[in-house]
């Protein structure tokens, strides 16, 4: 192998648990997860979530290992997700990767799990210097590296879209995450009903759009003109806003990261957007748009050969913890 | 003869000709990647709503664009010429005063909010200096009449954002001296408005500490 050390990146945020074994040249040896579903008509019940992430964790770190072919002594540093996310679901991951630090003795690296996003998404697509559309359950951001951060020019004042979609999912008696199958019957529908568009500035806001929608799903209207009419509503809001950030930075290139990042008609308005632009949307591979191990084993890596690192006694995880709060050393 | 100056995030800006004037026009192409019944919608109200209010904050003698003509059928509007740098480039200039413009547009975005105007889209690329020192403020397009201090807050929330995201070197004077002038025309209100904008930063994914 010719890249100095090898990262096993823990991923635990929320629904998903995700192990993940990179080199520091970028490339993933192994990517395996397994994402708690919730009940249809429900949400993820952080205490059901947990027990997923406690029951599925050591199967998942061997299947990691298996693929990646290596051993335990291969391993130089753990990294793993420490906010910002469910607390139960957060406090499995670092239980496990602390255990594993002890026992091999290697470094722990806390990574911030909105910054793993946009970074794997950096990796993968080979972007230097994007705006950034963070669009997830936990996120709906719109950010820029600026003075040693990845500052925030937009977001939500709400609503994630993630939060909006699931929401409406399970209103209409799906199960969470619900933007595959919403996705699915926008497609049949051509019928546009009016829903509230609420840009405000450089943010965005969602919640007139939830009880609009939920109303028009009481009035009896077909699931999929609702979910056709949301999606072009919430996406158009959100290439707005993007272009709006792209104007004021006078940039070239942006990025779409995160899980709603699968979403192939948000990825189409936003290259519709650019092109007219002339700009170039690059997005994350839909295999690792949503959450993963990869997201905090590359991050652990960069975090890692800029110095950070934190011993067990004193690791911690955060419900909250804002990515416009984390110093960036690796970036100029 | 029309010259494309800018293509900004949701209009383009050209050089024209209004009569023998020199003059700017500011047209709202169609968004393609929009539908058609939301596009033309959000056009039209747009550039209606930007022309009325524009108008409503001339009478308050705060300096914006004077307009010359409005077709709200192809969402254009022709209007005076401001030459000058913006807020945006000239925070970036070393040799200047950042508190005396961090004053100013304080004083200035009180004046609307006392009068029940929001801008809506308060960022240094929409501020203009004049030769005169001035600022003239431009892009209406998603201003409002409210009373609301909800509304009042997220104006001010934006610009805070973006001085402390694209002017982070220069925030802390700009901002401390906008809320000085924001507090000498807003006086009593003053206290209640940065109360909301603390509540509307808090509202923020993940800022509340745990």
């Amino acid at each position: 192998m010719n890249s100095e050390y090898l990262c096993m990146g823990i991923e635990s945020t929320a629904h998903t648990f995700g192990v993940s074994i990179m080199d520091s040249e970028g490339n993933i040896l192994s990517d395996v997860k397994s994402v708690y579903k919730p009940p249809a008509g429900s949400g993820i019940h952080p205490r059901e979530a947990s027990r997923h992430h406690t029951v599925t964790a050591p199967n998942l770190i061997n299947e990691a290992m298996e693929k990646a072919k290596i051993s335990y002594s291969d391993i130089d540093i753990i990294a793993y997700s420490a906010g910002p996310g469910i607390g139960p679901c957060l406090r499995v991951g670092a239980t496990v990767s602390r255990a594993l630090s002890l026992r091999l003795k290697k470094p722990l690296i806390p990574v911030n799990h909105a910054i793993g996003h946009i970074e794997l998404a950096c990796l993968s697509s080979g972007v230097k210097d994007p705006v950034n559309l963070l669009v997830s359950g936990g996120h709906t951001m719109i950010n820029s590296f600026n003075a040693g951060k990845w500052r925030v020019f937009g977001e939500t004042l709400d609503l994630t879209i993630g939060q909006l979609i699931d929401q409406i999912g399970r209103y209409a008696g799906f199960s969470s995450p619900a933007g595959a199958i919403m996705e699915e019957l926008a497609r049949k529908s051509k019928n546009y009903l009016m829903l509230p568009y609420s840009v405000k500035g450089n943010d965005v806001s969602f919640s007139g759009i939830l009880t609009s929608a939920k109303k028009l799903l009481d009035d009896d209207n077909k699931i999929e003109d609702v979910s056709y009419s949301l999606q072009e509503t919430a996406y158009s809001m959100l290439t707005e806003v993007t272009e709006r950030a792209l104007a004021f930075l006078e940039k070239e290139e942006v990025l779409i990261s995160g899980g709603v990042a699968a979403s192939s008609r948000l990825k189409q308005m936003l290259d519709n957007m650019c092109k007219e632009r002339g700009a170039k949307l690059n997005a994350v591979p839909k295999k690792y748009a949503g959450d993963c191990g990869a997201q905090i084993a590359w991050t652990g890596i960069l975090s890692y050969k800029t110095g950070v690192e934190i011993s067990v006694s004193d690791s911690w995880v955060k419900q909250s913890w804002r990515l416009d709060g984390v110093k960036i050393k690796w970036r100029k | 003869m029309e010259k494309i100056i800018k293509i900004g995030a949701e209009a383009t800006i050209s050089r024209t000709k209004w009569f023998e004037i020199s003059a700017i026009s500011k047209t709202r192409y169609r968004k393609n990647y929009r539908l058609v019944e939301i596009d033309n919608l959000i056009r039209s109200k747009r550039t209606i709503r930007e022309a009325n209010i524009m108008n409503k904050t001339r009478l308050l003698k705060i300096d914006v664009p004077i307009i010359y003509f409005v077709d709200p059928n192809n969402a254009e509007i022709i209007m005076e010429n401001i030459d000058g740098p913006r807020v945006k480039e000239y925070l970036d200039n070393k040799n200047i005063d950042c508190a005396d413009i961090g004053w100013k547009i304080g004083n200035m975005v009180g004046k609307l909010h006392k009068n029940n105007i929001v801008h809506g889209d308060l960022t240094t690329s929409n501020m203009i200096i004049r030769k005169n020192g001035n600022i003239c403020l431009i892009d209406f397009g998603l201003a409002n009449q409210s009373n609301k201090l909800e509304d009042k807050g997220v104006d001010i929330r934006l610009l805070k954002g973006i001085l402390n995201s694209a002017h982070n070197n220069v925030f802390k004077i700009v901002f401390n001296n906008f809320l000085i002038g924001y507090e000498s025309i807003m006086k009593n209100s003053f206290g209640q408005i940065i109360n909301i904008v603390k509540q509307i930063e808090m509202r923020g994914r993940y800022a509340r500490v745990d």
